[in-house]
């Protein structure tokens, strides 16, 4: 599709908040992976904060819930 | 080292003072043109809107008490619809407009607009507001329910220019009017947020007319700092350390009898704070789903409701206060997951286990409150007018109570300040006939300090085809006590038809997964609704309350003698006094006569 919109899925998420960056943001170099923040301010709680803690793991994507465990939900919907 | 830091400011005081009280009524003034000029009772009965300036940089300078949940998360939202567009694409008279929910907003009903206001060729200023539709398209009359995606949600628009150098741009609004139920509510709303912000190009231009462009500039940012300065003062008060919390949304309306953990870490490290929502479960299947903005939102609220110093409320306090998510959880969706009832449902509970969390260090926390914004969703065609109608029902609950106070009875949950619709404005405009109004007696979190009551409310449907869904919670987790107070009342929802005597969840008559999450119930003339509100927790110990405030209690109906005695440890005498001696008895120490 060539067209110049641009939906969410085609945008970053910030390392540290986890907000989609529209536009601008930092890039930087992470145990091997380039991590998008919204701020510096953001990069320095990745840095002190979230990377300490939780490992770089923290951006993996987390497992989402399937929908047949809605089995059993009414037809309503 | 900057000015500020240094203590030096390159303002005067008291043109400081002038400029940031011109900007604060400004926005206010700005809600109160919305209020006049709106068609819908959302926008001039329950005030569901918020108002808001920002500066040149786009940071937010400037906000009125309006709704909590929007306020937190325009400071999201319109950079990144503003950057989107392009700054160097603005041009005076432009107003872009966004409701996508992924974008920084606090869900799909929230339509935010955005001038900038220029001082010949610059921009100095921006102004917003954000406010809810009554209706956005969707699978469903005033958009909650139990919808699965955002599609069904109703239509998402990117950031876009709805008006440019003065002129609406007729193509968006063309598509926008054609996918809502009332287009010319949707239209005339649309309008009176247009004209606020006409307003607020009016008011900025008069403080940069009288103080100068650089005067104006830098006031903005040492607004911003001052604010920041205190907020940092404050977390400085708070002891350094971890604190966790966690409770539970009840149920999504899809995926039955399944809770969805909000698990939240404070951390307080010196003048900063870290909110750490990691912890929490994937996103769910139905509505209940934060996006960013209402969590981000919903941090600073927790932390602003019990600030003890007095901080003027813009983006500098923001500053020290840091929001951490993972994408694809409950605490912030991905695309294309539903979020209309993350903002209004699962906002106020978020806030309360904050709070909880903070409660581990700070006695100005309360319990729980009622925690559920009472969305009922009606729909259907207008007999009269053969059109689509939509009307979106709002209701107070019972506050927590704290160590100063018993909880507020009826008030707004925390995510709004949004007072109910007046029942006369709704039987005047729907086919909704209310029998029954009142506080809900009996139902309470009892303890030293009780929470406050919830209401109770009767309707009868006055026609066939009207349509009703819900996004309440509450029907099972009940609001938690504090301190030895015990849990609040839960929500109920029943039904019954014309004639029939037993209230029945929308469970049990109509199937649905939840009792709080459904939608498009399709109820005929003569059919009632039953509507009870979740009460507040109770804070302290309930024998610890004093026993004058549980004669009163007694006198005005709240409680029954039975619950003071058992529950409070407090004898009446036959005329309804506090029997001292007894009462001393009950509470294991010695009567009078001892």
């Amino acid at each position: 599709m060539k067209t110049e919109y641009r939906d969410v899925l085609d945008m970053p998420f910030c390392g540290a908040c986890g907000k989609v960056v529209t536009g601008g943001g930092l890039a930087a170099e992470r145990e091997g992976r380039t991590v998008t923040f919204c701020s510096p301010a953001c990069r320095d709680v990745f840095d002190d904060y979230v990377l300490p803690k939780y490992g770089i793991g923290f951006l993996d994507p987390v497992e989402q819930v399937p929908e047949s465990v809605a089995t059993g939900a009414t037809e309503e919907s | 080292m900057t000015m500020q830091q240094s203590g030096a400011r390159a303002v005067d005081p008291f043109t400081l003072e002038i400029i940031r009280n011109h900007l604060i009524t400004t926005c206010e003034e700005m809600g109160l043109a919305m209020m006049r000029t709106s068609y819908s009772p959302m926008f001039n009965e329950a005030l569901d809107f918020s108002c808001v300036l920002f500066d040149r940089d786009l940071e937010m300078v400037a906000q009125a008490p309006f709704v909590p949940s929007q306020i937190g998360s325009t400071v999201h939202v319109v950079p990144a619809a503003v950057r989107e567009v392009g700054v160097e694409n603005l041009r005076p008279g432009d107003v872009v407009f966004t409701n996508d929910p992924y974008r920084g907003n606090c869900h799909l009903p929230e339509f935010v607009l955005i001038m900038p206001h220029f001082d010949g060729d610059e921009i100095v200023a921006y102004s917003a507001n954000i406010a809810h539709m009554t209706d956005v398209g969707g699978m469903v009359p005033a958009a909650f329910g139990n919808h699965r995606n955002v599609f069904q949600e109703g239509i998402r628009i990117p950031p876009i220019k709805l008006f440019v150098a003065g002129k609406e741009a007729p193509e968006p609004f063309r598509i926008l009017l054609s996918n809502v139920r009332m287009p010319d509510h949707t239209y005339g709303d649309l309008l009176a947020m247009r004209g606020s912000l006409l307003l607020a190009g009016e008011r900025v231009a008069e403080v940069v007319r009288r103080y100068g462009r650089d005067t104006f500039v830098e006031a903005c940012r040492e607004i911003k700092d001052i604010s920041e300065e205190l907020m940092r003062a404050e977390i400085r008060s708070w002891p350094d350390g971890e604190y966790h919390a966690q409770s539970y949304i009840e149920d999504d309306g899809v995926v039955p009898n399944r809770k969805w953990l909000i698990d939240v870490i404070v951390r307080v490290q010196g003048d900063e704070l870290i909110v750490d929502f990691s912890g929490s479960d994937p996103q769910c299947l139905g509505p209940g789903n934060q996006t960013f903005g209402t969590t981000a939102s919903s941090a600073y609220n927790a932390v602003l409701q019990i600030c003890e110093r007095d901080i003027a409320y813009n983006q500098g306090c923001y500053r020290p206060i840091h929001v951490v998510t993972r994408p694809g959880t409950l605490m912030n969706a991905r695309f294309p997951a539903p979020t209309v009832g993350g903002n209004t449902e699962s906002h106020p509970t978020t806030v309360d286990t904050i709070l909880k969390a903070i409660g581990q260090f700070s006695d100005r926390v309360p319990a729980s409150d009622g925690a559920t914004s009472g969305t009922l969703g009606f729909g259907g065609v207008d007999a009269e007018t053969g059109r689509p109608f939509a009307y979106l029902h709002l209701e107070g609950v019972g506050w927590g109570g704290w160590e100063d106070a018993d909880g507020n009875d009826v008030q707004f949950t925390k995510n709004g300040n949004c007072p109910n619709t007046p029942i006369e404005v709704a039987e005047t405009r729907y086919p909704i006939l209310t029998l029954q109004y009142e506080l809900a007696e009996g139902r309470v979190g009892h303890g030293r300090h009780r929470g406050g009551f919830g209401s109770k409310r009767v309707m009868r449907i006055l026609r066939d085809g009207v349509y009703v869904s819900s996004s309440t919670n509450r029907h099972i987790e009940r609001p938690w006590g504090l301190r030895g107070g015990e849990d609040g009342a839960n929500t109920v929802l029943g039904f019954r038809g014309r004639g029939e005597s037993e209230w029945r969840t929308a469970c049990e008559r109509y199937g649905a997964v939840s009792p709080g999450k459904f939608a498009n119930l399709l109820l005929a003339e003569g059919d009632e609704i039953l509507f009870i509100m979740p009460s507040g927790g109770g804070y302290g110990p309930p024998r610890e309350r004093d026993p004058e405030l549980v004669a009163e209690d007694v006198a005005e109906g709240l409680i029954d003698e039975l619950t003071a005695r058992e529950v409070y440890a407090v004898a009446l005498t036959e005329d309804g006094a506090v029997d001292t001696d007894a009462t001393n008895l009950l509470r294991g120490g010695a009567s009078d006569e001892d």
